[in-house]
């Protein structure tokens, strides 16, 4: 049966999407510019958990009437694939981008989240002893003094469960259609509220699979099934007339999120030069989070809980090619090593050299 | 259970009553006459509650006290829980030593109110009178947690040897406002006697109307202090408290003592632009 939207094909797959942990951070600031340059600052570098250790975007720009302290702010969420590694990307990219702008103030945007991270009370020792702690309606707060004035930093931010890589492809008969429609979707996406896109513009171009048919230490490499340059000599999943796809990766708070937003994006890129809407998956056997295509657009696409028994790495990233997996495997973007040696490969991209939490920034 | 009791004073007293045993988290377990039954002193005098009080309703954390009460004294010592309104004026050491729940005045409270106070949330609409939020007498410390907000004015040495927490003054300040804090935060929206601060260790006073600085303190810059603006929009949202948008944007001097002291303390001087 061949279900279409507005003349696009929508195929019958489903994006396949892991179990991460999220924070939201709110930055303040004396006004929205320093406000987004401080977001924009924490949020770069951090596309996909291969390479970038978490992956963090921009949720909305938030009215003064929605911050803590009465001024112009951004929501940021922040994903991590474990617990343990959340507040240590939270202590470098709050240490390094956010306490360093001009006028910023830094607030929990969980905090009814009974999992607390003590982020602030770690930042504070940059205050060398001269850091004054405020309870403000029974929330501690840390003052830090900088050369500008102070920094004001809640003590614990709250981490919940959050999902990351929900996604989907657009499957386009030139390169400039798919861009276009890519710029719809994210258009359409973008301020949903517990979503972000965490991609450059929202949109990636590099899908990846996970493994290397040649490269035994890669992690993660170009998904060939859908590059149009290796139609003649892959297994392409490529319909007929397609010559570019370009694919929308998106990180929630919850699979509702990620469905709705699905259902805003997949609605808005069905433009002129589109032949079909798809999404990336692994069988089934590695997210427990599937968000069928055909039924987001039906308007009941509430992802479904994992088919994959046994899977084990629901809430790890994907380390090894499984050999079941369909050809179709994009997901997030492969680190850019096509020439590095097999033996360096995996580890050269890994998660690894957390930094210590109490170090200071 | 009721939605509420309610305490009606019989008829206006010819002596000071304590009447500590009026806590809502203590009647939310006790029928009308347990209720009635609780001793309280009048005077030097022992006696029950019901002897002043008609109780209506029973076993209920939100109380009500209606009458004349500015003479009964200790309404919501020592309270852990529950909502606890007192219609009229009450007495001496009100909210003494409570440690949680909602207690509000909606006339003036006496000496004493919310002294040793540890949390919870003390809301006095009319005027305060000496010592709110202090130590006991004879006592280290100062209100420890929680938060007391006066809408009115009040008296002398609102917030001496405060540990923890937040005292806002609607109004004037009395002498003495914030002596020798150990920590916490005080805000005057109105004047400020003599004295302010003095002797503190740590802790946070913020003058909207001006202060006289205590010469033991010393100037360290004007600026913009966030936590300010943090503290005063919890108060517009929290209490609705008339917070005007140039105390929340505004700059302010920050003097830092008392130097006599462990200095480590601050007086922050709103400044007009």
């Amino acid at each position: 049966m061949s279900v279409q939207l507005r003349g696009v094909a929508i195929e019958d797959t489903f994006a396949e999407a892991f179990t991460m942990r999220a924070a939201r951070v709110i930055i303040t600031a004396r006004n929205e510019r320093w406000a987004r340059e401080a977001a924009l600052s924490m949020t770069g570098f951090a596309t996909s958990v291969i390479g970038c250790k978490c992956e963090a975007g921009i949720e909305r720009p938030l009215s003064a009437e929605e911050t803590p302290d009465g001024r112009a702010g951004v929501s940021v969420l922040l994903f991590t694939m474990d617990s343990d590694s959340l507040p240590k990307r939270l202590m470098e990219r709050l240490g390094q981008t956010v306490l360093t702008c001009p006028t910023t103030a830094c607030f929990d945007g969980l905090p009814d989240s009974p999992d607390r991270m003590t982020v602030g009370k770690s930042l504070r020792v940059f205050g060398d002893g001269f850091q004054i702690s405020k309870v403000v309606g029974g929330r501690r707060y840390w003052r830090i003094p900088v050369m500008e004035g102070e920094f004001l930093v809640a003590e614990s931010f709250g981490r919940q469960k959050g999902v990351g890589g929900g996604n989907f492809l657009i499957l386009a008969e030139s390169a400039g259609a798919a861009l276009r429609s890519a710029e719809a979707a994210v258009d359409a996406m973008r301020g949903t509220s517990g979503v972000i896109l965490p991609f450059p513009g929202g949109v990636v171009r590099s899908g990846s699979k996970v493994g290397s048919k040649r490269y035994k230490g890669m992690i993660a490499t170009t998904n060939d099934a859908f590059a149009p340059t290796l139609r003649a000599v892959t297994d392409s999943a490529l319909p007929e007339g397609v010559n570019a796809v370009l694919e929308i990766v998106l990180d929630g708070v919850d699979a509702a999120s990620i469905a709705a937003a699905m259902r805003a994006g997949i609605d808005a890129a069905c433009t002129d030069g589109v032949v079909a809407i798809s999404a990336g998956n692994y069988g089934g056997k590695l997210g427990p989070h599937h968000f069928h295509l055909r039924q987001i657009v039906a308007g009941d696409g509430a992802a479904t809980a994992g088919g994959a028994k046994g899977a084990k790495g629901a809430g790890s990233p994907p380390r090894q090619h499984d050999g079941a997996a369909p050809p179709s495997a994009p997901h997030h973007a492969a680190a850019p090593r096509s020439e590095a040696p097999p033996s360096a490969g995996g580890a050269a991209i890994a998660d690894r050299g957390a930094a210590d939490p109490g170090t200071v920034p | 259970m009721s939605d509420a009791v309610v305490l009606s004073l019989r008829a206006p007293l010819a002596h000071d009553l304590d009447a500590s045993c009026v806590a809502p988290d203590r009647f939310a377990a006790l029928s009308a006459r347990e209720i009635a039954e609780l001793p309280v002193w009048a005077g030097r005098t022992a006696a029950r509650l019901g002897d002043f009080f008609d109780v209506r309703g029973e076993r209920s954390a939100r109380v009500c006290v209606e009458g004349d009460t500015e003479r009964v004294s200790s309404i919501g010592r020592g309270m852990r829980d529950g909502k606890l309104d007192v219609a009229g004026s009450a007495g001496r050491e009100t909210g003494m030593g409570m440690a949680g729940g909602t207690l509000v005045v909606h006339g003036d409270a006496g000496h004493g109110a919310g002294v040793a106070m540890a949390g919870g949330v003390l809301c006095i609409n009319g005027r305060a009178g000496d010592g709110v939020g202090s130590a006991p007498a004879g006592g280290p410390r100062g209100m420890t947690g929680g938060e007391i907000i006066v809408r009115g004015s009040a008296g002398r040495d609102a917030g001496a040897l405060v540990r923890r927490g937040l005292i806002v003054v609607g109004g004037d300040a009395e002498a003495g406002a914030g002596r020798a804090m150990i920590a916490g935060t005080i805000v005057v929206f109105g004047t400020l006697g003599p004295g302010a601060a003095l002797w503190s260790k740590r802790g946070t006073l913020v003058a909207m109307c001006g202060v006289e600085v205590p010469p033991t303190f010393r100037y360290a810059c004007t600026y913009r202090p966030p936590h300010v603006a943090l503290l005063l929009t919890h108060l517009r949202s929290c209490y609705a408290l008339g917070v005007e948008e140039c105390h929340i944007t505004g700059e302010y001097r920050r003097y830092s003592g008392d130097l006599a002291e462990l200095g480590r303390g601050e007086i922050l001087e709103w400044i007009e632009s």
